[in-house]
């Protein structure tokens, strides 16, 4: 299922989280009467005076006069919105923020095959959550149908349209609410076709030779089929990775061990996501329940498991560990893209070079051993068994 | 009385490279053309005055262990790597070490490794590798004579491999750069040594003037 949080009157929500003495006041944002710009955003009781998004401040002041007026802070907007996909990130990972209308941001979320009573719970907790951002939170088996709802329900309420009766919920919609061309919409007019519904009624085969492709979109629609995926957002950029000793440990070696471990899993991290880090924190939790932290910001970003677990064994040294230690967590921060490698100009070797190299050695100097150095554990206690010497074939 | 000494010298090197070509005669500050693998520590590339060690020529590295000498080959083969060179490593004594030189930011992955099964075997691997492939870093570690080295010069003057050769004995007749690498101090941190400071010596030096010296940092976890 997805669930789409809708966030309408955005802008006034952050407002009065800011000024909490704005709560009670009529808000038009994005100026001030005398000055020559447009509306940005307006609370629901401007909205209702006839204050539009786009409309002129002066008017906006003709038409609610005892608004308050401010002017438009959109990082503080961003900001906000970037919380709230943090609260939701608490739910699922799936999340595709929308942001094409800016006043009006919303959210999918991909719950997954859930089914009632814990889907009605969640989206309740999700409300909860989100306060003092209410959103209107609308549900169904596709984003099409769950951003209708959510439209379509007030804020801080819930709309669930069951599966099977998309079709039937949408009917009502009129099609001067979805972004339509003009021609189409004059066209749509002209054959007295109102809402989804009257579209809905119309026989497939004609949609497109009539409408084309764009009609044949909103016909699908209309039928309650959207088969656009849920993209999410880009992946974090930032990694934990914790390690929990069931006893308590005094031991450097063991520590490390774990710190050999973790530092595998970063680097399979990002070598998965093709990325690197710039900062890394370690933290320490020690056995009489005090912690220990200490940060990096990298000087050259890491993605390989060697430096990052040379870095690491650093950042422990600097670590003033006097009890047992109970666990211990890192903190791969500022992930970014690996930037791409510059194509070279001229020929060079490569490893298969180096192995043709060892083939002909090998095919003229007989007595030669020829050996790839490889590491194998960096934290044993012996050190001929931290690296193995393997022949070249 | 000085001008006209330079003008007369510079007429008689006219003259010279008139009559045997540019590349006869030119001044030894133009050092434009020699390529160089930077050393890692960038004191010792500003002493060397061409950056780092010459491609198509010897380096000898002495001294005793745990000098600094070994640590100082692997920075320079890290710092070769560093722009897609390969290294290979003769290794004659089984000195060489994975993990410290991975911790010195050698890619083992692009580093082979011999094992001849003495130094005659490896003089003869090494003229192969310089005569036959087409190498960029090659590192002879183990003792040889300078009379041993020299019919590698030959092959190596019309390669781009640096051939360093990681040795306790005097080898700096055949060599274009010869370092000389002394302990000169522990450095220590909380009462604990964490490393030690190297003393280089340019003992000799084709592209500047001999008796430069670097101080450097070598620190036990890596630099």
């Amino acid at each position: 299922m997805i669930a789409c949080a809708l966030f309408p009157h955005f802008a006034a929500m952050v407002a009065r989280h800011h000024d909490p003495d704005l709560a009670e006041k009529p808000l038009i944002i994005g100026g001030y009467p005398w000055q020559r710009k447009k509306v940005y955003a307006a609370s629901p009781e401007a909205r209702r005076a006839g204050v539009e998004p786009g409309v002129s401040l002066s008017k906006a002041w003709l038409l609610k006069p005892d608004a308050q007026f401010l002017p438009a802070e959109e990082s503080h907007y961003q900001t906000a919105f970037e919380q709230i996909i943090v609260t939701l990130s608490d739910f699922t990972h799936r999340i595709e923020p929308d942001t094409a209308i800016q006043t009006t941001p919303a959210c999918y979320l991909d719950l997954g095959p859930l089914r009632e009573p814990d889907l009605e719970a969640l989206a309740a907790q999700m409300i909860h959550t989100l306060t003092p951002f209410t959103p209107s939170l609308g549900i169904a088996s596709n984003k099409f149908t769950a951003r209708a709802a959510a439209t379509l329900t007030e804020t801080g309420h819930i709309m669930r349209v069951i599966a099977g009766e998309e079709a039937h919920y949408l009917a009502e919609i009129p099609l001067s609410r979805l972004r339509v061309s003009r021609e189409l919409a004059r066209r749509f007019y002209l054959l007295g076709i109102r809402s989804l519904g009257d579209l809905a009624l119309l026989p497939g085969h004609a949609i497109s030779t009539q409408f084309g492709a764009e009609g044949v979109r909103l016909y699908e629609l209309s039928h309650g089929r959207d088969d656009r995926p849920l993209s999410p957002r880009l992946p974090e950029t930032s990694y934990l990775a914790e390690r929990h000793f069931e006893a308590p440990i005094d031991s450097t070696l063991i520590l490390d061990k774990s710190l050999s471990d973790i530092a595998s899993e970063l680097a399979d991290f990002l070598a998965q996501e093709d990325r690197v880090c710039h900062e890394l924190t370690l933290k320490i939790l020690l056995d009489d329940r005090s912690l220990r932290e200490v940060s990096l910001a990298l000087r050259t970003p890491l993605a390989r498991r060697e430096t990052l677990f040379r870095q690491l064994t650093a950042l422990r040294e600097r670590l003033t560990l006097d009890s047992e230690v109970l666990s211990a967590l890192v903190l791969m921060g500022d992930i970014t893209a690996a930037l791409p490698a510059q194509l070279p100009l001229f020929p060079e070797m490569n490893a298969s070079d180096l192995e043709d190299i060892a083939l002909r050695l090998r095919a003229r100097h007989k007595s030669l051993a020829i050996f790839w150095p490889e590491l194998t554990d960096d934290v044993v206690l012996l050190p001929e068994r931290r690296y193995q010497l393997v022949e070249a074939a | 009385m000085a001008e006209q000494g330079a003008a007369h010298i510079q007429e008689s090197v006219a003259r010279i490279q008139a009559r045997w070509g540019e590349q006869a005669l030119r001044p030894l500050r133009d050092l434009s053309g020699i390529e160089a693998i930077p050393t890692g520590f960038p004191a010792l590339d500003a002493a060397l005055r061409i950056g780092g060690v010459p491609r198509g020529q010897l380096t000898a590295l002495s001294g005793i262990p745990t000098s600094g000498a070994t640590t100082l080959t692997y920075h320079i083969i890290a710092s070769a790597q560093g722009t897609r060179d390969h290294a290979i490593y003769i290794d004659v004594d089984g000195r060489f070490d994975p993990e410290y030189a991975s911790l010195c930011g050698v890619e083992l992955k692009r580093l082979l490794l011999l094992h001849p099964p003495d130094a005659n075997h490896s003089l003869a691997a090494a003229q192969d590798l310089l005569l036959n492939e087409s190498l960029n870093v090659l590192v002879l570690d183990g003792a040889f004579s300078a009379d041993g080295l020299r019919p590698l010069l030959a092959p190596l003057h019309g390669s781009r491999c640096a051939l360093l050769c990681l040795t306790t004995a005097s080898v700096s007749e055949s060599a274009a750069l010869g370092l000389q690498c002394r302990r000169a101090d522990w450095i220590t941190r909380e009462n604990e040594i964490v490393g030690y400071q190297t003393a280089v010596t340019i003992q000799k030096n084709k592209y500047a003037p001999e008796g430069g010296s670097a101080l450097l940092d070598m620190l036990l976890e890596g630099t």
